[in-house]
C-alpha cells in the first residue's frame, strides 16, 4: 500500500443507480481489489471508505499479545479460564 | 457463509498469544471473516468469562483496563458480538463500580429494555435503583 503525503481530492459522478467509480489511484492507496468488500463509515460531514482487511489487521496488530501474566503460570489458557471462573464464583459466594 | 460460535479461549488467545500455531489458526479464521466467508459469533457469556480471566490472579488487570481491552475486541469488525451495545454499557458500569460484570449487564439490560430488575444482591439493587432514578 502506498502512502499519501497530502490530502488528495477527486470528483466522481453518482450514477442513476447510486453507484460511483473510485479512481484507480484510490484503489491502489487502499490496496483494494476489484470485487472486494469495502467498509463505508458515516462521520460528521463526510463518508469514509476503508479496506476492512487493513482496518482489522491494524487493530489486531495492536491487540495480539498485548497482555502478559503478572505471575508465572504453567496453566494453558483453557485451564486459566476454568481456574478464574472457580475463583470468581467461590469469592462471590463468600 | 459458514457460521462459527467462538469460545473464550479463541478470543483470549489473541490478547495473550501463548501459542503461535493456534494464533495462526485464529488469524486464518479472521481473514475469512473479513472476506465475509465466515461469521464469527461471540456469545455474551464469552465476554463474561474473559472479564473473569483478565481481572483474575494471573493477569490482574484493573476494571478500566479490562474495559479498554474488551472495547478493542468489540471494535473488531470480524466478530459479531451478542448484545454488543449492552455489553459496552455494562462494561462502562463495571469499570466504575465494584459490581460483578453479570450484575452490570443485568442492570444495563433492565434500564435499556424497560425491565424492572429483581435481585437479592443488595449492592446490585442499590445501583440499579440509583441509575433508574437518574433516567426516570
Amino acid at each position: 500500500m502506498s502512502t499519501a503525503s497530502a490530502t488528495k481530492t477527486k470528483t466522481s459522478k453518482i450514477s442513476s443507480k447510486r453507484q460511483i467509480t473510485l479512481p484507480k489511484q484510490f484503489l491502489d492507496y487502499l490496496d483494494l481489489d476489484l470485487g472486494q468488500m469495502i467498509s463505508i463509515t458515516i462521520k460528521p460531514g463526510k463518508i469514509e471508505i476503508s479496506n476492512p482487511k487493513n482496518s482489522v489487521s491494524q487493530k489486531l496488530e495492536k491487540l495480539v499479545g498485548s497482555i502478559s501474566p503478572k505471575i508465572k503460570t504453567n496453566l494453558t489458557i483453557e485451564e486459566q479460564i476454568e481456574a478464574s471462573k472457580k475463583t470468581h464464583f467461590k469469592n462471590k459466594s463468600l | 457463509m459458514e457460521k462459527y460460535l467462538i469460545d473464550t479461549n479463541f478470543i483470549a488467545r489473541i490478547l495473550i498469544k501463548d501459542s503461535p500455531e493456534q494464533l495462526q489458526i485464529i488469524l486464518d479464521f479472521i481473514s475469512l471473516a473479513v472476506q465475509n466467508k465466515y461469521l464469527l459469533y461471540v456469545d455474551r457469556s464469552v465476554v463474561f468469562e474473559l472479564v473473569y480471566v483478565l481481572s483474575g490472579n494471573i493477569y490482574q488487570l484493573s476494571r478500566q483496563q479490562v474495559k479498554l481491552n474488551i472495547d478493542s475486541l468489540l471494535d473488531l469488525e470480524c466478530f459479531t458480538f451478542e448484545d454488543s451495545t449492552l455489553i459496552y454499557k455494562s462494561l462502562e458500569l463495571y469499570a466504575t463500580s465494584t459490581l460483578d460484570v453479570v450484575d452490570t449487564f443485568l442492570i444495563s439490560k433492565a434500564l435499556a429494555e424497560g425491565y424492572e430488575l429483581y435481585s437479592f444482591d443488595k449492592k446490585a439493587m442499590a445501583t440499579y435503583k440509583k441509575l433508574f432514578s437518574e433516567i426516570a
